[in-house]
């Protein structure tokens, strides 16, 4: 079938608007992307901490990630994008299982920080991503990794040693 | 105005209150998805222009027509009909009828909840295939797809459950549009609505 072209509304908006909308359209399919792309495995531990996160906390949670991720540039969102497909499964599935174990403290944690708090954290931590230049971000992404795995490594030694 | 322009406008009469927004809505995508313009007498932004005058230049300026008859019913505080949609109706049959070459080669699709409601009201326009949408969205994107598809002969034009599965997926994606561009759902103008619809249609083309 030949290709059918998308015709420009006949009424007007600010050419500001227009750009905020084009914007705001390829940022959705970058998230949409990611959401692909992601591995059943990977979505399905993602899923059970969300399932643990009381309501208001998750929705909380949820308005300020939607806030960041509007107003992250496309090309920061790609490279947070490309960063993440690296991990591979194996590795995002120890991050987890390590997350789980110290699920107690974790919890005790969360479960005390009041949801304003929360937003307050999210706005700071959107200040800073917002600020971070590409190239720094993933500079910051390949350093969490190498720490993430060094910390692993000492785990494991640990566990090996004690067993 | 070009001709590919009026060829590709539509003229889309029907009621702008909260309960039909849901139908407006799908209908104006699924003209969209057919590479077809949506128009409304909302999209003039202009006070010192008069309603009937808005309406005079769309219908003027658009080779179909989708007229929503299914409002028409009386209102509750008044007790009387409402009769915009009609009157609407009658301006694009008489431009049809009275018009130039052009005008004439007008094409409308009538559409009501209820199949031969229209017949205890409006029994002049029998004769004239009237579908009904039930108030379901998905059915009246399946109308205005395959009239547009007959009507136009476009054979560009996806199947009825392509776009009902394309305008799903849009609506997931719209709160997050509208976070986008700073406004709630409920805020949005027409303008705002089909400039969305346009560019996330080229974004997520077929």
């Amino acid at each position: 079938m030949a290709q059918r072209t998308v015709k420009s509304p006949a009424g007007k908006i600010s050419a500001r608007k227009k750009a905020a909308i084009r914007e705001a359209v390829m940022k959705v399919a970058a998230l949409n992307a990611v959401a692909m792309e992601i591995p059943v495995e990977r979505m399905e531990a993602l899923k059970a901490v969300a399932m643990k996160m009381p309501m208001e906390k998750m929705a909380a949670l949820m308005t300020a990630l939607k806030a960041v991720a509007m107003e992250m540039p496309v090309d920061k969102m790609e490279a947070l994008r490309a960063a993440a497909m690296e991990m591979p499964v194996e590795k995002m599935a120890a991050l987890m299982e390590e997350a789980m174990e110290k699920r107690e403290t974790l919890n005790a944690a969360a479960m005390e920080m009041p949801v304003e708090k929360i937003a307050i954290l999210m706005a700071a931590l959107k200040r800073v991503a917002m600020e971070m230049p590409v190239e720094k971000m993933d500079a910051l992404m390949t350093a969490a990794r190498k720490k993430t795995e060094a910390l692993m490594s000492t785990t494991r030694k640990k566990t090996t040693k004690e067993n | 105005m070009s001709t590919s322009k009026y060829s590709g406008s539509v003229f889309i009469n029907c009621p702008f209150d909260t309960q039909y927004l849901t139908i407006f809505n799908a209908i104006v995508f699924a003209v969209f998805d057919c590479g077809f313009v949506a128009r409304c007498a909302m999209e003039i932004d202009d006070s010192s222009q008069v309603r009937i005058d808005k309406i005079f230049k769309i219908i003027q300026g658009s080779n179909y027509g989708i007229h929503d008859i299914s409002r028409t019913e009386l209102d509750d505080k008044t007790g009387l009909p409402r009769f915009n949609m009609p009157l609407e109706l009658g301006l694009f049959l008489s431009a049809k009828r009275f018009g130039d070459k052009r005008q004439k080669s007008k094409v409308c699709l009538i559409l009501d909840r209820e199949p031969f409601r229209y017949q205890s009201f409006i029994s002049d326009i029998a004769g004239q295939d009237i579908k009904d949408h039930s108030n379901d969205p998905e059915k009246a994107i399946k109308i205005v797809r395959d009239w547009l598809s007959d009507s136009s002969r476009r054979k560009t034009i996806p199947g009825g459950r392509e776009i009902c599965r394309r305008y799903s997926k849009f609506r997931t994606d719209l709160p997050m549009l509208c976070g986008g561009i700073r406004i709630e759902e409920d805020e949005m103008t027409f303008n705002d609505y089909t400039n969305i619809v346009s560019v996330w249609l080229n974004q997520n083309s077929l």
